[in-house]
């Protein structure tokens, strides 16, 4: 099975932020891609015994939606945790790092 | 002094990452070194990415003297669940917060807690059976990615057309999760002339982790009424619920604090118990109100402690911002062309009351200011 293209990658991210209700408003298909992991309501405010709970949340849910459609994703969650990186570099991040799951 | 303390404190750790960095392996390795190349490799990791710094700007008291609260996080996986549906997450964290004032004398909340800590997620689904892959759910998904929907009113038309996505999402959302764990903190003033040493653990939660299944949680009746704030062009937010977290700590050094004079109480230990919550919802565009409280509760208090009203300690923090530069949205012209974004400030409206570690001092002020991440 071959990997996700790199569109599909970032159409995952559109739908995969759409459903988790956190991007902020007026965000398109067309503009997701420029925000940066900082403007989404993730952590914000930052619990202090887990600051980062919801990236961690998110990041596991990503790795779910990911097996169920028969590939292993490693936890984007460094991704998550740097409010600078864009959707566009989890995007690239993830058709870099995801890869068919053998045991399906 | 203090600020000669914490630059000499800097000097010395970057002094050692240096030498970290620049340090050959040894050829033969000794058990101990192998032990200790996990925490090499976190503390070469921390020299290698930047850290994540955040300030608020703020007005401090009637005194005018400025502050702005800190934010320093280095965390990385240590090791990443085998399994994602139910296997455990190992992250590792050192992190330090606090409230700085241009005269600590003017700082109400004279607070800096750094912490070590190690956490363990874990995921609890309602439905496993129906996170795990199958033909039909494979293609459902796929067929999302291939023609992604234009907006959450087409999303749910898919789910509503698709028993199998409808089932997965529904299961997804409905999954348990919370995170455990340990930790060593470091709670002083910002002169450093008081602090203590706290050692515990805890559990991190949020409202979707305790919900009973049928019935309206508390937190779905805010979350309803500001969707009726929302302007036509916001997307239906599902406006994730508070977050909490409960945990206990053996408190100790307690004598290099302000308590024996507060309170009468000459121990230097206590055991404690803290309860912490935070919330943010978005509304009207570009609005955003943010709720954060935490509190400790002496556990067993002697009578002095309950007589001087200190066993329990809490602390609220209510803000709401207004994003005055830089819009919401990010502009996607700008991102083709790979341009950096200009940069985002918001405009600020807090209000925080009460006590916080190491001597609880009770706070209160209104603060207007401006927020920006760097």
């Amino acid at each position: 099975m071959a990997k996700l293209t790199a569109k599909k990658c970032e159409n995952f991210v559109w739908v995969f932020f759409l459903e988790e209700g956190v991007l902020p408003a007026g965000t398109t298909r067309a503009n997701i891609l420029a925000l940066k992991v900082s403007d989404l309501a993730l952590d914000d405010p930052p619990l202090p015994g887990d600051p980062h709970f919801q990236k961690k949340k998110a990041a596991r849910r990503m790795q779910i939606w990911f097996l169920a459609m028969g590939y292993r994703l490693p936890t984007p969650l460094p991704i998550l945790r740097d409010g600078k990186k864009s959707l566009r570099q989890l995007a690239e991040w993830i058709r870099e790092h995801h890869e068919e799951a053998r045991d399906g | 002094m203090g600020e000669r303390r914490l630059a000499a404190s800097l000097a010395i750790a970057t002094a050692f990452l240096v030498s970290a960095r620049g340090a050959d392996p040894a050829p033969p390795r000794s058990p101990l070194s192998k032990l200790l190349d996990p925490v090499r490799e976190f503390v070469l990791d921390l020299a290698k990415d930047e850290p994540y710094f955040r300030v608020v700007s703020r007005t401090i008291d009637d005194e005018r003297a400025v502050g702005f609260d800190y934010t320093i996080d280095y965390a990385r996986t240590v090791k990443s669940a085998a399994d994602a549906v139910s296997g455990w997450q190992w992250d590792a964290s050192i992190r330090s917060r606090g409230i700085l004032a241009s005269e600590s004398g003017a700082n109400r909340f004279d607070s800096l807690i750094s912490e070590a800590a190690i956490s363990g997620s874990f995921f609890l689904p309602w439905d496993a059976a129906s996170l795990r892959r199958t033909e039909s759910l494979e293609r459902e998904l796929r067929g999302l990615l291939d023609e992604p929907p234009e907006d959450e009113a087409e999303l749910a038309r898919r789910k509503a057309a698709s028993q199998d996505l409808d089932r997965f999402l529904r299961s997804l959302r409905r999954a348990r999760f919370a995170t455990v764990d340990i930790h060593a903190k470091h709670e002083g003033t910002q002169r450093f002339d008081d602090n203590d040493a706290a050692f515990g653990g805890g559990i991190a939660f949020d409202s979707d982790t305790i919900r009973i299944p049928g019935v309206l949680a508390p937190s779905d009746i805010p979350n309803a009424l500001l969707d009726l704030l929302r302007s036509d062009d916001e997307l239906r937010r599902v406006h994730p619920g508070p977050r909490f977290y409960i945990g206990c700590d053996a408190v100790t050094g307690l004598r290099h604090t302000e308590r024996k004079r507060r309170t009468g109480d000459d121990r230097n230990t206590i055991p404690r118990a803290t309860f912490q919550a935070a919330w943010r919802a978005d509304f009207l565009r570009h609005v955003r109100l943010k709720v954060a409280w935490q509190s400790t509760l002496e556990i067993a208090p002697p009578s002095a402690v309950v007589r001087a009203d200190r066993e329990f300690n809490s602390h609220v923090e209510l803000s709401l911002g207004y994003r005055i530069i830089g819009d919401a949205v990010a502009d996607p012209v700008r991102e083709r062309r790979r341009e950096k974004p200009p940069s985002a400030a918001t405009f600020v409206v807090q209000y925080q009351e009460g006590r916080l570690p190491p001597n609880y001092d009770l706070g209160s002020t209104v603060g207007i200011g401006l927020e920006a991440e760097f």
